[in-house]
């Protein structure tokens, strides 16, 4: 291509970009960058803040508390992103067939997202109260028990991710339904008359065609799980002792309830390094895998 | 067979997925005292439509339902616009430095809002647009998880269309509003969703930028139903659940759009 | 003059007239207004709505402009408008923050209400004196105060032979453990005695040990008594009772803890009068005593909500908060306030007779030793959010004896306190 038309399209490409990119700058980069000043001060929100250079990150690699809402926040995303993936995808081929009611289960399955996750925290954390709540009630009466439920220390975490797959898996099985509709149907079709099974099909047509929806839910799925916060303030607050405290809720404490800005920035920009490695590891992954025109 | 199968194991997944929602219908059906004295059952001993009722008396319902429906309404129309705009461009142009730029673009969804909460309500100061319109739109119609998303999806559309549209000498705005846009229609209309849905139960963002109670949104108003000890779960559940019927509907209307692959005649 | 010049005059004129007394609300031209922030969600609201239109329409200065914030997000609200030069004249808040704000520098001494007489604090609750007082200045006056009381349920009570509620703590375990019926595989027929939270509630583990002796903290703030023998001891007699026992679900939250006794799953509960309309609603038969006195002393946990002043307001904003301090502590706003709400009055020459009208109001008004938890420490939430509870957590959950538990936390506490 030549120079001059490489240099328009450069342009033409910046005029596209730029609205967008002018609002993200000012109004979220910025505060970021103010934020990430922050994270070298001793900040607390009031007053002055005097720099401290790198001591607020170093005292990160000896607080239990930041290392034990690390272990859980990865352990949260270890085991949500794949598994609402996964039944994400599953639930997006089954109903992109033809399938009496396929229309009224999309709507159900992508229900949990509707809602506020506060609110619905609300009905979960009552309807899995051991003593008042229905789903005990019910398998009592099968001869089962939830025990002490989301208060016992080694069922906090599994409810709350329970929880969590629950809420986002109908919004990346949309995702996927909207990536399954630019795969044209003639090549599927081609596909069927090539004498290509199911399972043939799914293998070496449509996973391959999806592969650039596949990375965004990813990345998505594993962002959002590295934030989860709302479901486990509202039902654990965090507990019991601790075993359900995830990043953002010990940054939301350190800075909004202990003040300690400047220790809650440099806790963030940590956060941001690991889901920023991530989220490049898993870039990589798809690219060598992109089908591309 | 295997359909009929197929249909049990998502009539099962739906039952279980609902049950919240049918918690939330029913407790908002209830008197307090009815959901706080029998709390282990679904139906309910003292039916009663006053929550329904009353949650239009007790907060300015109506007014915030307004507030939501602009705020959310403008924010979803012209996010939606500029992230495809700014989506298109990752994908289908090359320039020095794309790459940088997208990983920047995508950063800004890493960081926790708790952080970046205070400098941007002092820029919001600054700017005087506290309790504002502006304030409360400006900064959220253009997000990452639109661009990212919109870029997805152009990257996997074929070409053909976009070269033949430039060898008959068509501007790169126009070839992308009348050629690739048309194509990306589910996910503009998928990603419209989702950012109407996000900005419709944002609680934190409106709290913070809108103080007086007029200018509030849903969420907010539906938030003084909780109590730092109790919650007047009636009207709470009557409230959410008139404020998702909105959401309910759009997501219908989206939906209806999605057909079996699109229709590749303009390939020809 | 040409026409477009006597516009300009026009606009010059208006834009004068207009320029005085607009912003920090000059008296001469108009009332003061002054923003109001709380955190009175959910029942109370309506009440604290009345007073404050009572306070407007009764004169003609000032103007309250109440904005009401949801208590989960009120920490991030007020901090980004506090460091925006945007936040409210006065913001009411619980005591647990006290101590954390002031030294921020947030919000200003209030001495001169008391000083110049327009309210005495010797009618006003000792608790709430306390927990507005930081190194010897006062940082706000009372807007709701109350204890912690005992609900019982008179109906279980009674079909358990028992003659009224406990009078010392021991009967009350007693009466727990007789009223508890466990049925841990068809939880719906269990009742529990006592319903016991260890977290999201008003404090009800230091009231046990403060009433056997032990405690958390020293009155003095130096140091912490987790680790005395009279609070180990208090604390294996509670965690053998729940463990053993099981007059309560372990791990409950307070307002589980009030589900539970709402349902009627629980016979007794610590709570303040906020529970009772609840309560009534759903059917209990219930009554309100005294937390009973333990082998040490006889206490309760205070509960005080606070107004505060902005520390950067004008004079005449400073002005116009007093008054409002005044009205919302006047006999007439109190006496309304109790009787709509069931909080008891902030002043304590309300007669009983005056607010017989709503019996939890007067049922609470009766309240034995009121005992501010973790009052004047900067670190108090620290403390008790990730020290105490997490402690008594494990404690009860049998991860470790209270003798081996309190010891390391009373030095976790120590090294908190250390940094005050």
């Amino acid at each position: 291509m030549s120079r001059r038309i490489q240099r328009r399209r450069t342009r033409t490409a910046l005029a596209f970009l730029a609205p967008a990119l002018t609002v993200i700058t000012v109004f979220v980069l910025w505060p970021m960058a103010s934020a990430l000043r922050a994270s070298f001060t001793d900040s607390r929100i009031l007053g002055e803040a005097e720099w401290v250079g790198f001591e607020n990150y170093t005292r990160l690699l000896s607080d239990d508390r930041f290392t034990n809402a690390l272990k859980n926040t990865a352990w949260y995303a270890l085991v949500t992103t794949p598994v609402s993936v996964a039944l994400a995808l599953g639930f997006a081929l089954l109903l992109n067939r033809r399938l009496p009611g396929r229309g009224a289960f999309r709507a159900v399955l992508f229900f949990p997202f509707v809602a506020s996750l506060g609110v619905v925290s609300i009905a979960w954390a009552f309807l899995l109260d051991p003593q008042v709540g229905l789903v005990n009630h019910w398998l009592n009466q099968i001869g089962l028990s939830i025990g002490d439920g989301v208060r016992d220390p080694d069922w906090a975490m599994p409810a709350v991710m329970l929880v969590g797959i629950w809420r986002n898996t109908g919004f990346f099985m949309v995702m996927y339904l909207a990536g399954l509709q630019s795969i044209p149907r003639d090549i599927r079709e081609a596909a069927v008359i090539d004498g290509a099974g199911p399972v043939g099909r799914f293998r070496y047509v449509t996973w391959p065609l999806l592969s650039n929806t596949t990375m965004f839910v990813m990345i998505i799925a594993s962002i959002f799980a590295f934030q989860a916060f709302d479901q486990m303030y509202v039902m654990t607050a965090g507990g019991p002792f601790f075993r359900t405290e995830t990043l953002v809720m010990l940054i939301f404490d350190t800075g909004f309830r202990d003040f300690e800005m400047g220790y809650a920035s440099a806790m963030s920009w940590a956060l941001v390094a690991i889901i920023l490695l991530l989220s490049l590891v898993q870039i990589g992954y798809f690219r060598s895998r992109a089908v591309r025109y | 067979m295997r359909r009929f199968i197929v249909v049990i194991v998502l009539l099962l997944a739906s039952a279980v997925v609902m049950l919240p929602f049918v918690w939330m219908l029913s407790a908002s059906l209830r008197t307090q005292g009815d959901l706080l004295g029998n709390p282990a059952t679904l139906w309910p001993g003292e039916f009663t439509w006053d929550n329904y009722l009353d949650v239009w008396r007790r907060i300015p319902f109506g007014r915030q339902l307004l507030n939501t429906v602009v705020y959310a309404g403008v924010v979803t129309c012209v996010s939606v616009v500029l992230d495809s705009m700014a989506g298109y461009a990752f994908a289908r142009f090359e320039f020095r430095g794309r790459g940088v730029l997208f990983v920047l673009v995508l950063v800004t969804l890493m960081l926790p809002i708790q952080v970046t909460l205070i400098p941007i309500f002092q820029l919001l100061t600054d700017l005087g647009w506290v309790n504002s319109l502006p304030g409360l739109i400006v900064p959220r119609i253009a997000d990452a998880f639109g661009i990212f998303f919109m870029r997805q999806f152009f990257l996997g559309l074929p070409r053909d269309l976009e070269d033949a549209g430039r060898l008959d000498g068509a501007s790169e705005f126009r070839i992308w509003l009348r050629i690739m846009m048309p194509l990306a229609l589910p996910a503009v209309l998928t990603l419209g969703l989702f950012n109407l849905l996000y900005n419709w139960n944002d609680l934190l963002w409106p709290l913070v930028v809108t103080t007086e109670e007029q200018m509030r949104t849903l969420p907010a108003g539906l938030a003084l139903f909780k109590g730092q000890h109790s919650a007047e779960y009636g009207l709470l559940m009557a409230g959410a659940t008139l404020a998702l019927l909105p959401m309910v509907v759009a997501f219908v209307l989206v939906q209806r759009r999605f057909v079996e692959g699109i229709a590749t005649t303009g390939l020809k | 003059m040409p026409r477009r010049a006597q516009l300009a005059v026009v606009a010059l004129v208006i834009a004068v007239a207009g320029c005085g007394g607009d912003d920090d609300g000059g008296d001469s031209s108009g009332p003061t207004t002054i923003t109001f922030w709380n955190g009175f969600t959910d029942a109370d609201r309506p009440a604290v709505e009345e007073i404050v239109n009572r306070f407007n329409e009764s004169q003609d200065e000032v103007v309250v402009d109440m904005t009401i914030q949801p208590w989960d997000v009120i920490n991030q609200t007020l901090l980004s408008a506090y460091s925006a030069g945007e936040g409210p004249t006065i913001v009411a808040m619980g005591a647990e923050q006290f101590a954390g704000y002031v030294s921020t520098g947030a919000w200003a001494p209030i001495d001169e209400v008391y000083d110049e007489g327009l309210l005495d604090p010797a009618t006003l609750p000792a608790a709430s004196i306390e927990a507005t007082t930081y190194e010897g200045e006062r940082y706000g006056v009372p807007m709701s105060a109350a204890a912690g009381m005992l609900y019982y349920n008179r109906a279980l009570f009674d079909e358990a032979g028992l003659p009224g509620p406990p009078e010392s703590l021991e009967q009350l375990a007693e009466y727990a453990v007789t009223l508890t019926d466990y049925h841990p595989a068809d939880e719906t027929n269990s009742v529990y005695g006592f319903a016991l939270p260890d977290h999201g509630a008003l404090p009800h583990w230091p009231v046990l040990l403060w009433a056997d002796g032990g405690g958390v903290v020293a009155d003095d703030n130096s140091r912490s008594l987790l680790g005395e023998p009279a609070s180990i001891e208090a604390a294996e007699f509670w965690t053998d009772l729940l463990i053993n026992e099981h007059i309560s679900p372990i791990g409950l939250s307070g307002v589980e803890g009030d589900n539970l006794f709402a349902a009627g799953k629980a016979a007794m509960v610590i709570n303040g009068p906020w529970s009772s309309g609840a309560f009534t609603e759903a059917g209990i038969d219930y009554g309100i005593a005294p937390i009973p006195p333990g082998k040490a002393t006889q206490v309760s946990a205070a509960i005080s909500v606070n107004m505060h002043l902005a520390a950067d307001a004008s004079d005449a904003e400073r002005a116009a908060a007093y008054q409002f301090f005044a009205f919302w502590n006047s006999e007439e706003s109190q006496t309304y306030w109790a009787i709509e709400t069931g909080y008891p009055p902030n002043r304590t020459d309300i007669p009983p007779s005056a607010v017989a009208e709503n019996p939890t109001s007067a049922g609470f008004a009766e309240a034995v030793g009121a005992r501010l938890y973790l009052q004047g420490l900067t670190k108090a939430s620290q403390i008790n959010d990730d020290v105490v509870i997490p402690t008594i957590q494990r404690m009860t959950r049998g991860e470790g004896t209270p003798a081996e538990l309190l010891p390391e936390a009373a030095a976790q506490i120590d090294a908190l306190l250390a940094q005050e």
